[in-house]
């Protein structure tokens, strides 16, 4: 039966779900926010185009060697979810807080949550800071990478 | 005090703290913290914000088979040392499960666990419990209320209760498809010539912003091989939309209506779509089949699945 297979995530060198979500994300300070006129939230943010790429477009006299911007825009959730990113509140107390202002069950709002994280953190708009450990100064903790 | 009572308070201390789970037809209590982290047609497996604290697996045509027989079977490639006795598990675990055939077992390894596997003998409904030890509770009591709690055949309450939903498909339809993802929630029971799905959006505020249940029904919901069409209605003082497959309208539509019938190619169906103001949710079920739907059995379907 499968569930005596189960890996342990833990055992294998990675977080528990419990470790995860205590993590805090931190948003990236070079991303810059503005409010559409629709009323949606807009980020942008620098990217480094890929070596080979921005070679050929150099030489092409096309890209000037800085980074260049994109944008992502987000819809009411990511929003709200982005608004409650402080730098203090870890994922398990932004995916409360979320759970709370629409009335989702704790878990979906967990998954929800930590998957438009995970995604925010792919693209390098915001990092994790791992929690403090007791008796540690908050300042003390070191940031993952995303 | 005596024992006794000391250990009554304590199990209904325990209860008191308990909420109703259902998945598939095993319904059982657990702690309000505890939640389904994955699941199979036949298996749940619970976490708390912990980690893992137990797993069912089960099924209702294990015949004959004896408990130490299937314990022993499933446990045989088992990398950590199993050890499969009633004496690995405690007694009180067994007689929470009374009137049926168990048998205790215990598994080493990290984090180490230990559970009954339990079958009834009258209709060969058979059950593997799992606790892990932050599921046992002090002095396993907690795992001997969830146990004596566990009921996997009859119909006596909701075969589905989990994540904020509670329905109980109409007998004869077995679950074939599921999906829990955020936002949505998709369970599609099949039986002869039929199917029944049902569905759960949230949050309706966001996503009901700027329409109305009718136009939200038609971006989401569709049926192969069926055109629907909603409308704006309500349905038991909600905001709702429903769909009913239009019937034929002339000679030549109505023949080929009867021949595709025949050859059980023509599908109706039926869909309610409508909104839980309290929970901020939207409900939906779906209801396909050779034949039209009965509205009296349909409605009757919807009124049965709740939201919360």
């Amino acid at each position: 039966m499968g569930f005596f297979r189960k890996k342990d995530a833990a055992a294998a060198g990675g977080l528990t779900r419990g470790e995860a979500l205590s993590f805090v994300p931190v948003k990236n300070v070079a991303v810059r926010q503005e409010t559409t006129q629709d009323g949606k939230i807009r980020l942008t943010y620098p990217v480094t185009v890929r070596p080979a790429f921005s070679g050929m477009l150099r030489r092409l006299g096309v890209w000037d060697g800085r980074p260049s911007d994109k944008t992502l825009e987000l819809d009411e959730l990511g929003a709200t979810t982005w608004g409650l990113t402080d730098g203090r509140r870890s994922v398990r107390q932004v995916a409360e807080a979320f759970a709370g202002r629409y009335g989702l069950g704790a878990r979906e709002a967990e998954i929800a949550v930590a998957s438009f994280f995970r995604e925010l953190g792919r693209r390098g708009l915001v990092g994790f800071q791992a929690p403090a450990a007791p008796g540690d100064d908050q300042s003390s903790g070191s940031a993952a990478k995303a | 005090m005596t024992r006794t009572g000391d250990r009554s308070m304590s199990a209904s201390q325990i209860q008191a703290g308990l909420r109703p789970l259902a998945w598939n037809g095993l319904r059982l209590r657990v702690p309000m913290d505890w939640e389904p982290a994955r699941l199979g047609r036949d298996y749940l497996g619970l976490e708390s914000p912990d980690g893992p604290v137990m797993e069912i697996r089960f099924t209702h045509g294990a015949g004959k088979a004896a408990p130490v027989d299937v314990v022993r079977r499933m446990l045989k490639k088992s990398a950590v040392a199993v050890e499969v006795a009633d004496s690995a598990v405690p007694r009180h675990w067994l007689a929470a499960l009374s009137g049926r055939e168990n048998a205790g077992f215990s598994c080493a390894g990290t984090p180490a666990s230990r559970g009954v596997a339990s079958l009834c003998r009258t209709c060969g409904a058979l059950m593997v419990v799992r606790f892990f030890p932050a599921g046992e509770g002090e002095g396993g009591g907690l795992a001997r209320e969830i146990l004596a709690s566990i009921r996997d055949h009859g119909r006596e309450g909701a075969a589905f209760e989990l994540y904020g939903i509670r329905l109980d498909p109409p007998e004869g339809m077995g679950l074939v498809r599921f999906s829990f993802l955020p936002g949505r929630f998709d369970l599609e029971f099949s039986g002869p010539g039929r199917t029944l799905g049902y569905s759960r959006f949230a949050p309706a505020d966001v996503l009901l912003a700027g329409g109305d249940v009718a136009a939200f029904a038609a971006r989401q919901l569709s049926v192969p091989g069926v055109k629907l069409a909603f409308t704006p209605t309500r349905w038991r003082l909600r905001e709702a939309a429903q769909a009913v497959t239009v019937p034929p309208a002339g000679p030549v539509d109505a023949a080929a209506d009867v021949i595709l019938r025949f050859f059980r190619r023509r599908r109706q169906a039926r869909v309610l779509v409508w909104r839980e103001e309290a929970a901020n949710k939207l409900a939906a079920v779906v209801w396909c089949g050779v034949h039209p739907p009965d509205a009296g059995e349909f409605d009757k379907v919807c009124a049965g699945y709740g939201i919360f």
